[in-house]
This record gives C-alpha cells, sequence and structure tokens, in this order.
C-alpha cells in the first residue's frame, strides 16, 4: 500500500514539474534526461539483462533520429507517424544485424562498434538523403491536434509519456518468460542452449527491444533540438549511454534512470569547476566503478540493508 | 594499475575504466599543455638519402626499425620469459593457469602494463612521421584521433570553421568519398570477427 502510495506521489511529482520549473535551460537538461533514460533503459536490456555488450548503441540511436528527420523534413510526416516509424526503423537495424549476435563478449562489442561507426559514416557521405556533416536543420515542431510542443516545458509531458510506457514495458518484461530467458543467457550461454533457449532469437530481442528505444529516443532529440548532425552519435555517445546503465546498475530498471540522471546532470553541475571538469567527472566514474561496481541503485540498495536494522533498533 | 582494481569486477567495468582514464589524461594534457598542437621534433633526418638510386628517409625508416624491434621483443617475451609464458597460459584457460600457480589478475595487469607502453612508444614513433600538415606535432586530442577512424570528420565536428576550409579546399570530396573506405574496413572488421575471431594469424 505504502509503495503505491509513494509511486503515486511520484508521479504526480513528475506531472507537476513543469510548473515549477520556468527556466528554459533546466527544463531543456530535464527533457535530455527523459531522452537518456529511454537509451538507458534500452541499452540495459542487452547488457544488464542479456549481457551482451554492444557498444554501438549510438547507431540506433542515430537511425532512429535520421529517421524521423528525414521523415519530418522533406514529406511533412506528423510526428506521431515519425516517432514509431523511427523505433521501427532502428529496430529493423538491429534484426538485421542478427548473424552478428552470435559472438560474445568482447567480439560482439568490437562488432556493434563498428556498425555504430558504420551507421555514422553512412550518415555523413550520404549527403542527398542526410545532408551529409551540414545535419537536418528546421525539424519541425510537434503537433497533436491544436496543441504545438514549441516550448521544453509543454515538450516534457510527450518525453515524460514515452519513459513511462518504456518504464512499465520493461519492468513488466523482466518478471516474464522473455526476461527469464535473457537472464539465463547473461548467467550462463552454453546452459542456457542445452535448457532449449534459442540464444540467438532471445539476444535479437534484446537487441530489438534496445534498438527500438533508442529509435523513439532519436526521433524526439530530432524534434526537440530541431536539428541533427551527426556528430551527436559518436562512439563516445555509445559510451555514454554505457556508463548510465553501469553507473545506475546492472539488470535495474529503476537504476537506469539513476544513471540516466547522473550522467546527463553531473557535468552541467560540475560547470563551475571550468576547465577541470572533466578531470573531476572522470575521477568520479572512475570512484563509482570502483567503490560501487552493482551501481548507484546497487549501492543506495546494499546501504538500506546495512543502515536499516541499525536505524530500527535506535528507534526502539 | 589502476585496471587492476577493475578486472575482478567485469569486463564492462575495464572497459568503461579505460575510457574514464583516457577522458582523465587528456584533460589533465589538456591542462598541462594546453589546447595547441605542439611540434614534435624528428629524431632522425627528415631530409631524403638518396642510395642505390633509391630514395631513404632515415626518420621513416627509424620508425620501421623500432617498430620492427618492438615485435621481436614482443616474440621474446612470449616466448623465453616466465611473465610471457604466464601471460600466454592465462589466455588459453584462466583457471587451469590459476591452478597452475600463476596469478592470474597480476598477470592480466602485466598486459595492460606492456600495453599501455606500447601505446606510449607508438605514440612517440608516429608524431614525428605524421604527414598531416594540419595536425603535424602531438596533440591533447591524440589517443581519440587515432583511435576513430573518422579523424577529419571528428576535427570538422570540432571546428565547423575548419570543415568549411577543408570543403573550401577540396569541394567536400575528404567529407564525402574519403570516409567511406573506413565502413568497408569496419564491415572487414566484422566479417573477421564472424568467420575468424582469432585474428589472420591466430591459433584456432
Amino acid at each position: 500500500m505504502t509503495a503505491k502510495v509513494l509511486r503515486g506521489l511520484g508521479l504526480a511529482a513528475l506531472v507537476l514539474v513543469p510548473l515549477a520549473v520556468r527556466d528554459a535551460y533546466t527544463m531543456r537538461v530535464i527533457n535530455v534526461i527523459g531522452i537518456n533514460c529511454l537509451l538507458a533503459l534500452g541499452l540495459n536490456r542487452v547488457i544488464g539483462v542479456a549481457g551482451q555488450l554492444n557498444a554501438g548503441q549510438a547507431g540506433f540511436y542515430a537511425v532512429g533520429a535520421y529517421t524521423a528527420g528525414v521523415l519530418a523534413v522533406r514529406f511533412g510526416t506528423p510526428f506521431w507517424v515519425t516517432v514509431p516509424l523511427a523505433g521501427l526503423a532502428s529496430t529493423v537495424l538491429a534484426v538485421v544485424i542478427g548473424p552478428v549476435l552470435r559472438l560474445r563478449g568482447v567480439f560482439l562489442a568490437v562488432a556493434t562498434l563498428a556498425l555504430g561507426e558504420i551507421v555514422r559514416i553512412v550518415i555523413n557521405n550520404w549527403v542527398p538523403v542526410t545532408n551529409g556533416p551540414n545535419g537536418i536543420p528546421g525539424i519541425p515542431f510537434q503537433k497533436l491536434g491544436p496543441v504545438v510542443f514549441d516550448t521544453d516545458q509543454r515538450y516534457y509531458y510527450l518525453v515524460l509519456s514515452c519513459v513511462l510506457v518504456c518504464y512499465v514495458a520493461i519492468a513488466r518484461m523482466a518478471d516474464s518468460r522473455v526476461g527469464r530467458a535473457m537472464y539465463a543467457i547473461r548467467d550462463n550461454q552454453d546452459a542456457a542452449e542445452v535448457m532449449g533457449i534459442h540464444v540467438i532469437r532471445y539476444k535479437m530481442m534484446a537487441f530489438a527491444v534496445s534498438g527500438a528505444f533508442a529509435g523513439v529516443a532519436g526521433a524526439l532529440l530530432a524534434h526537440l533540438q530541431t536539428y541533427i548532425s551527426p556528430e551527436t552519435f559518436t562512439f563516445l555517445t555509445s559510451i555514454d549511454i554505457i556508463f548510465m546503465v553501469v553507473i545506475g546498475g546492472l539488470g535495474s530498471v529503476p537504476g537506469s534512470i539513476v544513471g540516466a540522471v547522473v550522467v546527463t546532470v553531473g557535468p552541467e553541475w560540475l560547470r563551475f569547476l571550468k576547465d577541470y571538469r572533466l578531470i573531476v567527472y572522470a575521477l568520479i566514474i572512475l570512484g563509482v566503478l570502483v567503490f560501487a561496481p552493482a551501481g548507484l541503485y546497487g549501492l543506495a540498495g546494499r546501504l538500506r540493508r546495512r543502515l536499516w536494522p541499525v536505524l530500527a533498533r535506535g528507534a526502539a | 594499475v589502476v585496471y587492476a582494481l577493475f578486472l575482478r569486477i567485469s569486463i564492462i567495468n575495464v572497459v568503461l575504466a579505460s575510457v574514464a582514464l583516457s577522458l582523465l589524461f587528456q584533460n589533465l594534457a589538456l591542462r598541462f599543455w594546453s589546447e595547441d598542437a605542439r611540434a614534435y621534433p624528428a629524431m632522425f633526418s627528415e631530409r631524403p638519402i638518396l642510395l642505390a638510386g633509391f630514395r631513404f628517409v632515415p626518420q621513416d625508416w627509424a620508425t620501421i626499425a623500432a617498430a620492427v624491434l618492438c615485435v621481436l621483443g614482443f616474440q621474446l617475451l612470449f616466448k623465453r620469459t616466465r611473465t610471457g609464458l604466464a601471460m600466454r597460459a592465462v589466455m588459453l584457460d584462466r583457471q587451469t593457469a590459476s591452478l597452475m600457480g600463476i596469478n592470474v589478475y597480476r598477470t592480466i595487469g602485466n598486459t595492460f602494463g606492456v600495453s599501455a607502453a606500447l601505446g606510449a612508444a607508438a605514440g612517440v614513433l608516429v608524431a614525428p612521421s605524421d604527414p598531416d600538415p594540419v595536425q603535424h606535432g602531438v596533440h591533447s586530442n591524440e589517443g581519440l584521433r587515432r583511435r576513430l577512424p573518422g579523424r577529419h570528420l571528428l576535427d570538422s565536428g570540432g571546428d565547423r570553421r575548419r570543415a568549411h576550409h577543408r570543403r573550401d579546399r577540396g569541394p567536400g570530396r575528404c567529407l564525402r568519398l574519403g570516409h567511406v573506405p573506413r565502413a568497408i574496413v569496419y564491415a572487414i572488421l566484422i566479417g573477421a570477427l564472424l568467420f575468424r575471431p582469432e585474428g589472420l594469424l591466430g591459433c584456432r
């Protein structure tokens, strides 16, 4: 009961955020956090649940963003068509790369990294469609009937809706038959195969879900910024998304949200350090990796388990 | 030494730690030596020498000789030393190596150490022989420039003025065509990983 009340209060607080935040910059950062949440939730399915190291998430993100951008600018497609199509395009890419999923561990990481780079290079060089390195400017604001999502405050509700839908879908998937099969693959791929789990199919499913989320995130980014360019989707973007997953906690759904918040807000908060900002940021990441290898969400759980009996005893 | 902290956790943490360390060192270099590229003096003459009708640039030959020496040194390390044998044993079967008394984590730490030393050697060798007049010398971004093949794109991404300059020089040729072969290289890499993951000269 308490958990349900807390969840309800949390949801109400999230809905009220645009009323409390009037600053455009802060609101933009909050929207980017939402988009990063989608990326982290998707990648956590691949890395944390299925145990496959995907270092090319930026490729799926780029495909989603460019699908939405090209459709909206060249064909005037409305956003309620571009966003699902962007998700679909990234899912198709994830399915097309099926043969690569035979690989494991570092080999899979290198292959996915290469795929991400291939996508970026193709976008950079396919000038007639993607406008090459100049990117696609003038992506229109999203409209839903008479409502135009032309401010960050209004756009926030779109991002929040997408994050909530994806969060619930991922959380429900964790306890499903598919989720259990993915956990089995993560723990021991050979044993899972012996037990009759079709490893490649489930790996592909994990990549497809992750790709779909990244595609939707890309479409949301394209309509939020109204401009996209290939330099947004570099290898370092993929690494940032992995940071979100690992810092939040591998396999943890709320951890993905925590990771997305920390990795998005962290560098912004450290701006007062000026030139030392990235040095401190790198040290913080190293510190988290050393002292909280299960992620910040895992660390919070561990602290709660240790401190709770002490606090309860003190209260008694 | 720092990597040793992550080896017991997971491969993902090692990968992320390497990126975080790269970010750290790159920004430290930026703080200490500024973001301007530094001219790196050649250790040997760059003036070509005519020998039996052929032109030789001593610096280039010194680079090749140093690379060959590194390869020979590696052969000796792997084949003739206990450390090298331990590395090969850990590569083949970590658990069996551990049962035979090899300190697996220390051995893996050693491989990271050797790899870092080689990276440093490569940095020293490659800087004087960089053919790009714009980027000649060493730069705080050197590691990233070398690691990512789309180097010109990376540069143009960071500096739009330079990107326009490049387009003016060669009607966007380097941007439109110059990187397609990179994509092919990546495709070949994926093919190699799929069909011969141990590498062209690796043992099956």
